[in-house]
């Protein structure tokens, strides 16, 4: 495909035609012909998502921040090593895990201590705080409380997980990807994959019926 | 309680993990085996408070546009810009102006350093040339003087004979290599009147002949003369003179009646003190030569001094004050001498 004609033609269409193009359109098109525009695109497509898969990862927004911006930085400079044929979105959580392994590695820090950490700045940023994230309604402090508690052990109990295992059910069962993509991204055998999430949720089911949070 | 799923397919199921092949056997089955509905609803109660604690993180913020400005503020891409950012590898190498400019400027500096290593190396590589040509003529004076020496020893006598009764030095060689190497022609020089005034009366047959035809001898000719005939070869333009010669004293003279030649010298160097002593055909340049067991030295002139044995043309060889003092001689090139016009 002819990623600059493609480009051309659905720019004529709409404010925003990169909208409707697919992820591999997006990152062939900037690989041979780097756009701003098209980076952007793809950058926020990926952003709740992959942002996601970091903080559960690292356990930390800032680090979370910093390491989306480095597995960006690296989708810029490595783009020539995307294979056309490829799924961007394996390749693409390949870069944030290698990124995250990295930031793990330079900060030397506990994956999950600082989940709960109340990250001060702007009024806009994440608080950091896993009990402010959940969905769940909050009654009163008391409740947030108990929350909090609740979740800092299951935050605890992901993170006693091996580390295969927890890797494998972060990106099959917190981000949504499939059994495929997983094993693309870990360099592992499917098989493999399905039983290590397959551990990593009994023990956690077990975890949270011996806590009894509620639905 | 119930026991636990081994089936991971059913996880994935649940997950939506499962490609589309694997999702539609699970549904087939689903739909046809009730045991497995219920091991699905089993999962899906003992997911429920899995999922309900499932964190859902939104992102800062402005996260996007700060992750852009980054990778723009690394410089890798412009801000705000239709334009692509880097440079285009089209198949008529259609390049931005900057590129071009950066070339030429590159090429630009390559040449002016070549240029400027050139002009440094080119003087250096010239005077390598003259000292190796230098050298070359030293190495063949050597030669030559080691040739005499040689000679001297072998004969007893220099390598051009004197005649006991002349007070002619004769040349030698290296007069008649000259010629042949056309350093000199062979025109005749020695004026006949030159000759009637040195007193010169008594002259071999052949060199008679050589004499009043004035046709200098072939290196052939030296060779193949009789000790006894003395040769004369200063007619070759200018006067030249072989004087075998020894130490005295700490210096060296010409002596015409050694026979054992410690040193030889090859003058042809103008005499610079006294007028009348170079003859009219001198070309004015030349050197003097002075070999002693090989060692070369090149002398640009010559004083005259007067000996009882006087040689060919009066071009005693006296040497220079740094010769008499064997003190380091300065080699110079060796001239071959002018032709005369």
């Amino acid at each position: 495909m002819n990623g600059t004609m493609e480009q051309l033609k659905l720019r004529a269409c709409g404010p925003n035609p990169l909208v409707a193009w697919s992820d591999e359109q997006l990152l062939l098109s900037y690989r041979s012909e780097p756009d701003p525009q098209v980076f952007e695109e793809l950058v926020r497509r990926y952003e709740k998502e992959l942002y996601g898969y970091l903080r559960h990862y690292l356990g930390d927004a800032e680090a979370a921040e910093d390491v989306f911006q480095q597995t960006f930085l690296q989708v810029h400079l490595k783009c020539d090593q995307f294979e056309p044929g490829r799924k961007v979105r394996p390749w693409l959580y390949t870069v944030a895990t290698n990124q995250a392994i990295d930031c793990q590695r330079y900060t030397k820090r506990h994956r999950m201590s600082s989940l709960d950490r109340i990250v001060r700045g702007d009024s806009d940023d994440d608080t950091g705080v896993l009990a402010d994230l959940i969905g769940a309604a909050m009654n009163g402090p008391d409740d947030e409380a108990e929350i909090a508690e609740q979740h800092e052990t299951l935050r605890r109990a992901v993170d006693a997980l091996p580390e295969g295992c927890r890797e494998a059910v972060l990106l099959v069962y917190f981000q949504g990807l499939k059994y495929r993509e997983a094993a693309e991204i870990l360099s592992l055998p499917v098989g493999t994959v399905k039983s290590r999430v397959h551990i990593a949720i009994e023990k956690l089911t077990e975890t949270l019926s011996l806590l009894r949070l509620p639905n | 309680m119930t026991e636990p799923i081994h089936d991971p397919q059913l996880l994935g199921h649940l997950f939506g993990a499962l490609e589309d092949d694997e999702q539609a056997w699970v549904d087939a089955r689903l739909e046809n085996d009730e045991d497995y509905r219920r091991q699905c609803l089993d999962w899906r109660r003992r997911l429920a408070p899995l999922d309900a604690a499932r964190p859902d993180f939104e992102p800062p913020p402005g996260l996007a546009e700060r992750t852009c400005r980054l990778v723009a503020a690394c410089g890798l891409m412009p801000r705000n810009s239709r334009r692509p950012a880097f440079r285009r590898m089209s198949a008529d190498m259609t390049v931005g102006r900057g590129t071009v400019y950066g070339r030429w400027l590159d090429v630009a500096v390559m040449i002016f350093v070549m240029v400027a290593i050139g002009s440094l190396a080119a003087p250096a590589i010239q005077n390598s040339r003259s000292h190796a040509r230098l050298a070359t003529c030293q190495q063949r004076l050597q030669q030559v003087g080691q040739a005499l020496t040689q000679y001297g020893y072998r004969h007893g006598h220099a390598l051009s004979d004197l005649a006991d009764n002349e007070r002619l030095t004769p040349a030698g060689l290296f007069a008649a290599c000259r010629i042949e190497e056309e350093l000199a022609d062979d025109s005749p020089a020695i004026p006949d009147a030159w000759l009637a005034a040195q007193g010169i009366l008594h002259w071999s047959r052949q060199v008679s002949s050589w004499i009043a035809g004035l046709q200098p001898p072939t290196s052939s000719n030296m060779m193949l003369s009789l000790p006894s005939e003395p040769m004369m070869l200063g007619s070759i333009n200018t006067p030249y003179n072989q004087l075998p010669g020894s130490w005295r004293v700490g210096s060296a003279a010409g002596e015409t009646e050694s026979q054992y030649a410690a040193t030889a010298v090859l003058a042809d160097a103008p005499v610079a003190d006294l007028s009348g002593q170079t003859p009219d055909w001198h070309g004015g340049q030349g050197r003097n030569v002075f070999f002693e067991d090989g060692h070369v030295c090149v002398m640009p002139s010559s004083m005259s001094r007067e000996v009882a044995n006087s040689s060919f043309g009066g071009s005693h060889f006296a040497g220079d004050t740094s010769f008499v003092q064997r003190r380091v001689f300065i080699p110079v090139s060796y001239v071959a001498g002018p032709k005369h016009d």
